[in-house]
């Protein structure tokens, strides 16, 4: 997938944003629809927002994937046992599976 | 301590409303240290969402510079707990950490306030939010603090969520120590 850069985002997110309207904000208890540097304000958060996980997404999902900790432990203990130290251990096809699913973007 | 704990102003809705403010106009500034408890967030749709918060300015509008720091211990029941931190963006994110589940679930959050009256220090925040995340059956929370690195006078919090509207809030705001 072709990295954007923010001008790109910016444009969809402009278009998102106008299919989205109205938008409300509720101050002072009363829900008024957005002014129009709130809307400006919107279109700048998604486009930043699209941004964020297009740079930073895969690490949170990496994260997010990853077995516990006790359980890779686990893991690494039954591959040394096994004399599975290396790329055909359990452990290395858990930690791969995660990244091959969550890829970097380039 | 006469004056302590007293319910300042609420906000809520139930109707869908993209950000929520609480304080402002209704900011009562003789206090040094508040409580903003918010109660059973709801969100539009059922997208993976994130509460957020900005510093309202003392013009009562939402401060955007990218001047907020934080750092919080995610507390996760499916798996270990993680570390969320970032500098320099343009709100406090991830207070409950992360949710999903439209009207069936949803979060809960307890924010200190601190330094919020003072124009010459940065303002301070603890948080304390669980919410409802994924598929609905794992408990995400985060626990932790953030400063928002600008001398000037805050009124109090914009909320909102990395994305769909907010269909349903309640947010009380106390004074907590004069």
């Amino acid at each position: 997938m072709a990295i954007k850069t923010i001008a790109q985002f910016r444009t969809e997110a402009t278009s998102e944003i106008e299919s989205e309207k109205p938008k409300y904000a509720q101050v002072n208890n009363e829900r008024r629809e957005f002014t129009d540097a709130e809307y400006d304000q919107a279109i700048e958060d998604r486009a930043n927002w699209k941004l964020d996980e297009q740079d930073n997404g895969y690490v949170k999902d990496r994260q997010e994937s990853y077995p516990a900790l006790g359980e890779q432990l686990d893991l690494l203990y039954h591959d040394m046992t096994a004399g599975k130290g290396d790329k055909t251990g359990e452990w290395y096809k858990a930690v791969k599976k995660v990244k091959d699913d969550n890829p970097k973007p380039s | 301590m006469a004056g302590s704990l007293i319910k300042i102003t609420s906000a809520s809705t139930t109707s869908n409303v993209s950000t929520i403010d609480i304080g402002g106009a209704n900011w009562d500034s003789s206090y040094d240290v508040y409580m903003v408890k918010l109660y059973n967030l709801q969100q539009s749709a059922t997208n993976d969402v994130r509460l957020k918060a900005r510093i309202l300015k003392s013009d009562n509008s939402a401060d955007s510079t990218s001047n907020y720091d934080m750092a919080y211990k995610g507390l996760r029941s499916d798996t270990t707990f993680d570390n969320l931190s970032d500098t320099n963006q343009d709100a406090f994110s991830n207070l409950t950490y992360l949710f999903r589940g439209s009207t069936s679930y949803g979060a809960n959050a307890t924010f200190y306030l601190f330094n919020f009256n003072n124009a010459s220090e940065y303002n301070f925040i603890t948080v304390e939010g669980v919410g409802f995340g994924y598929d609905g059956t794992d408990l995400m929370g985060a626990m932790g603090g953030g400063v928002h690195t600008v001398g000037q006078i805050a009124k109090g919090l914009q909320f909102s969520l990395t994305t769909d509207s907010i269909s349903k809030v309640y947010i009380d705001l106390y004074g907590l120590r004069k």
